[in-house]
């Protein structure tokens, strides 16, 4: 009889140990399925949302991986204030144009990792050879962008050609420093 | 004894000398046991206290099958064979064969009989006992008088085994003087003669005594031999086929066993439990299973969530970070395409005299010599721009300057967008 007894204690112990103390989650009752159903519902639900943010994150970053690559790189592409004005010297020279001035490479922090590189030019040339010289330009690898071009006639009677103001801009990779 | 342990059988017998010997016994692994053992002498005390007690010693309930055993006054017994028939019938043919059989029969008189194996010709073999309607008066007197019910009266010899026939039957519960054998009775010449040896024989081969009821077993056996005799016929299978040919008693002196009936009844209320309690368990099964199959899914989903959030959370500074690179208007770099579209569109009378192409306008101021050129339909066509502002004005009879300024319909993009 103890034993029977102890064997008891022993089943209804092991039971509210499997159960995790909840002896009521073996009685079926509709209500808390249904409680644990909506609940799982909703937990999906918000799952959901959260996947669907956390693909915007995933697709954002995997743009700005790819951007990376289209960005001045000083490791590759080799030092800006030296190697951007050798490439728009060379670009004029292939499209036939005489920049009157190059200004200096500019320099302006977006965040700890990336910066605007920026250098202005100006030239008067007729508007063929300046178009050759935006097609060499438009060659240019990293991409070069045109934050501002001003073109407007040259104050000469009969002249053909046009006065040429233009910055262009870039965005460079922080060089890391050793 | 419960409802489905083995049944236990009572039987008492009532000599001329109203001395009362009683067996319980019951089956136990094939063979009958008896259990428990009494006798009772009489001693001028009336029947009824007499069997009172005797069951008393026996400790006998009314759930055992109480058979009681005597020859009564004026009895006969004797052995036929008859043709196959009821038992109403055969009781009929009977009462008409002793007649044949008996001498002299009482004027009013009562059967019981047994039937047996058949012989060769086809007939059956038929155990009959007769009594004056009388003499069982005393006896039911004691049972009403005890308020005692019985379940069978038998006369000892109706309870012969067949393979015993032929033995010498010397039972102290009936005539002192004269043995069964055969199919007759005998004097007894000789009282050192070996009477009732086949029939000990065939009781020590089926029933065995318990330990507690003796030392000396073949003791027990010689002393009991009649109680054993009714015992082992009673508890036979076959007894039951018996009984509407034995039944002597008045019907209110007989218990109504229900037995069977209780035991169906059990059963078949075992069984609906049993159905009552599957149907629960699988029940409790399915919930349980549709119970942790939620419980995790949602736990899963909770882990993931809290997962993903701490991921965002993470990632939030990164991410607003990176989008802002993302949405960097860094400049034109299809200048030179957005030019060659506006160049298409311009009119072949309009000269352009000054262009402003900045991140997000292009400035134009334009000098025509037609008065009615239409600028802004004209305009309109080249993509990516519209028409932020127009002024025309006149500069003299024949030339019109027209100041306008475009504006992209697209936000700058960045690097991504390379415009």
């Amino acid at each position: 009889m103890t034993f029977i007894i102890a064997g008891l204690v022993f089943s209804v112990l092991f039971l509210l140990w499997h159960l995790g103390g909840n002896i009521g989650s073996v009685i079926p009752s509709g209500a808390r399925l249904e409680k644990l159903r909506t609940d799982r519902q909703k937990a999906a639900a918000e799952v959901a949302e959260l996947e669907k943010k956390m693909a915007e994150v995933d697709a954002a970053e995997k743009t700005y991986r790819e951007n990376l690559g289209n960005f001045w790189n000083d490791a590759v592409s080799g030092y800006a204030d030296v190697e951007l004005r050798k490439k728009i010297e060379e670009a004029s020279q292939k499209a036939g144009l005489k920049l009157n001035s190059i200004g200096t490479v500019r320099r302006t922090r977006i965040n700890n990792d990336l910066q605007f590189l920026e250098i202005d030019m100006s030239g008067v040339e007729t508007l063929e050879i300046l178009t050759n010289f935006y097609e060499e330009i438009y060659k240019l690898r990293p991409k070069f962008y045109w934050k501002r071009v001003d073109l407007r006639q040259e104050n000469l009677q009969d002249s053909e050609r046009l006065v040429f103001n233009g910055t262009l801009r870039l965005v460079a990779i922080e060089p890391v420093s050793k | 004894m419960s409802l489905f342990s083995a049944a236990e059988y009572v039987v008492v017998t009532i000599d001329k000398a109203s001395h009362l010997r009683g067996i319980v016994l019951h089956r136990r692994h094939k063979r009958l046991e008896v259990i428990r053992t009494a006798e009772y002498s009489g001693g001028g005390t009336e029947l009824a206290e007499t069997l009172h007690g005797i069951l008393k010693e026996l400790e006998v309930g009314k759930s055992e099958l109480l058979i009681i055993g005597s020859a009564l006054d004026g009895g006969f017994f004797f052995r036929t064979t008859t043709p196959p028939m009821s038992v109403r019938e055969m009781g009929s043919a009977l009462a008409f064969d002793a007649q044949e059989q008996v001498l002299q029969l009482p004027p009013d008189f009562r059967l019981q009989f047994t039937t047996g194996a058949q012989t060769s010709d086809g007939e059956q073999n038929a155990a009959v006992y007769g009594f004056p309607a009388g003499a069982l008066l005393p006896l039911c007197t004691a049972l009403s008088k005890r308020r005692r019910r019985v379940d069978a009266f038998i006369y000892p010899l109706l309870a012969l085994p067949e393979q015993v026939g032929d033995d010498k039957i010397l039972l102290p519960e009936l005539e002192e003087d004269f043995y069964w054998s055969g199919k007759s009775w005998h004097p007894v010449t000789d009282r050192n003669a070996e009477y009732n040896r086949g029939l000990l024989e065939f009781l020590k081969a089926n029933v065995s005594f318990d330990p507690k009821c003796g030392s000396n077993p073949d003791a027990l056996y010689r002393k009991f031999i009649t109680p054993l005799l009714l015992g082992l016929f009673a508890e036979n299978p076959a007894f039951r086929k018996q009984q509407a040919g034995l039944a002597v008693l008045p019907p209110f002196l007989r218990p109504q066993r229900y037995r069977t009936q209780l035991r169906i009844a059990a059963l078949l209320g075992l069984a609906l439990l049993c159905l009552g309690a599957f149907s629960a368990l699988r029940s409790i099964v399915d919930f349980r299973s549709e119970y942790t199959m939620l419980s995790n899914q949602t736990a899963g989903l909770n882990r993931r969530k809290t997962e993903l959030q701490s991921r965002l959370r993470r990632k939030d500074k990164e991410f607003k970070e990176m989008v802002r690179v993302n949405e960097l208007n860094i400049g034109d770099h299809d200048m030179l395409i957005n030019l060659a579209r506006l160049s298409e569109a311009m009119p072949a009378q309009a000269l352009v005299t000054s262009l402003r192409w900045s991140e997000n306008a292009v400035d134009l101021i334009i000098q025509t010599a037609q008065q009615n050129i239409d600028m802004v339909s004209t305009l309109r066509r080249v993509p990516m721009f519209k028409i932020n502002s127009f002024q025309n004005r006149q500069m003299s009879d024949t030339v019109m300057m027209i100041t306008l300024k475009l504006t992209r319909v697209q936000p700058g993009k960045g690097a991504s967008g390379g415009k």
